[in-house]
């Protein structure tokens, strides 16, 4: 796989197929965890630690359950799994270096691993059949794309609490207007691609 | 007579809708939100994701409880996770093996729906009930919410998307918007419905009001 591959792969993984605006994945923690810049922030990086460290081992799963002839019915069960190690992983390695509050901590961290984004962006990129390297690119940038997705919608929720918006729309139904307005606009980047 | 049985018809609307109370709709939408926007271009594959949904949610609901008398507390949650995705993975066979076109049309959306599943029993809905049963009605509701609305958004999108209801054309797909079949048709639909419902909630609670103004002068 040359270099202009990978940079499709990375492009389209962020911009063109982004999960969120194209496949709605992971819409429920962009709304839910973008109160405020820096909460999105982590939750997006934490995404896109767990999904690449996720794609490494599901294309080790995946390269077994092929073998084994399985793959389209063991793939969920596995792939949440290996979700929910990974969260875990994660927070036994946060909580070596920062000082956390166990059980609260603990709780927000298996929550977040049991996010559609994650799976979908794993089952996204054992469907596409990508090679070692692709796949592990394909999650990190996915992730990314995640972070970028929940980002900008943090930072419209700031300068929506200063607009004088119609009660009808107070809430759920203006956010759920924005992520549309958004999804349209990343609908512009489809079929660009550098390969 | 007739009277009697409006009545009755009356009672027994209001009984199924005081099954959904408590639950509030919003958070199970919020939830539920990537299958509900990406499985309701056609009300065929709403249905039936909200079928399978119910069937797996329910079953999952029932073995957690009663997985819960069993196991320690800090092992609940992965006793979940293990139970909802491995009932999905028997539904996907069986889907797979009885009706693949289905299947196919799905695919990516019923393993999504495991997720879902986790998140709506770790939810206070469910979590937070301490008897069994309570807790199996509360999935109950929320499932069978998820499906309404699931149904409710499909009819609206696969209706205004592509001019035909459950596949039967009713107007010529290329005189309608066909941008309501992409996610971003799914986001503004949902988005206007909950609007239309809380201005319907705001003129009643203002008609109220009014009322209320009008007794006490």
């Amino acid at each position: 796989m040359n270099f202009l591959n990978i940079v499709s792969v990375a492009f389209a993984a962020v911009f063109a197929e982004n999960i969120v605006f194209n496949y709605a994945f992971g819409t429920n923690s962009v709304i839910s965890d973008s109160d405020n810049e820096k909460k999105a922030l982590g939750t997006g990086a934490f995404m896109t630690v767990v999904t690449t460290i996720s794609s490494v081992l599901c294309f080790l799963a995946d390269l077994l359950l092929n073998k084994w002839n399985s793959i389209e019915f063991l793939r969920t069960f596995v792939f949440m799994i290996i979700t929910v190690a990974s969260g875990l992983l994660l927070y036994e390695l946060v909580k070596r270096f920062v000082k956390v509050r166990r059980r609260e901590e603990k709780r927000v961290f298996m929550r977040l691993a049991i996010n559609s984004a994650i799976l979908g962006a794993l089952v996204l990129t054992s469907a596409k059949g990508l090679g070692f390297f692709a796949a592990v690119v394909n999650g990190l940038f996915s992730g990314l794309g995640f972070t970028i997705a929940i980002m900008l919608f943090a930072a419209i929720r700031v300068k929506l609490r200063f607009c004088k918006i119609p009660k009808s729309f107070e809430g759920l139904p203006i956010l759920l207007v924005t992520i549309g307005l958004l999804a349209l606009v990343f609908m512009g980047f489809n079929g660009i691609s550098f390969a | 007579m007739k009277s009697k049985k409006k009545g009755s018809f009356l009672r027994t609307l209001s009984e199924v809708a005081s099954l959904f109370k408590g639950i509030s709709i919003p958070s199970v939408l919020i939830i539920g939100l990537c299958p509900i926007i990406g499985v309701t271009t056609t009300v065929i594959g709403a249905l039936g994701l909200g079928i399978v949904f119910l069937v797996v949610f329910m079953l999952s609901a029932i073995i957690v409880s009663a997985l819960k008398k069993v196991l320690p507390p800090k092992t609940k949650f992965i006793a979940s996770v293990i139970t909802v995705s491995g009932i999905t993975a028997v539904s996907e066979v069986l889907l797979a093996a009885f009706l693949p076109s289905f299947f196919d049309a799905i695919g990516i959306y019923l393993s999504i729906s495991a997720v879902i599943g986790v998140a709506m029993l770790e939810s206070e809905h469910i979590d937070g009930k301490e008897k069994s049963s309570e807790a199996q009605i509360a999935a109950l509701r929320c499932a069978i919410s998820f499906a309404v609305i699931m149904f409710v958004v499909a009819v609206l999108r696969e209706f205004l998307g592509n001019g035909s209801f459950c596949g039967l054309q009713i107007l010529p797909a290329e005189k309608m918007m066909q941008l309501i079949g992409k996610p971003f048709g799914g986001f503004m639909i949902l988005g206007f419905l909950l609007a239309a419902s809380q201005a319907m909630k705001n003129r009643k609670s203002n008609k109220k009001a009014v009322a209320k103004e009008a007794d006490s002068e």
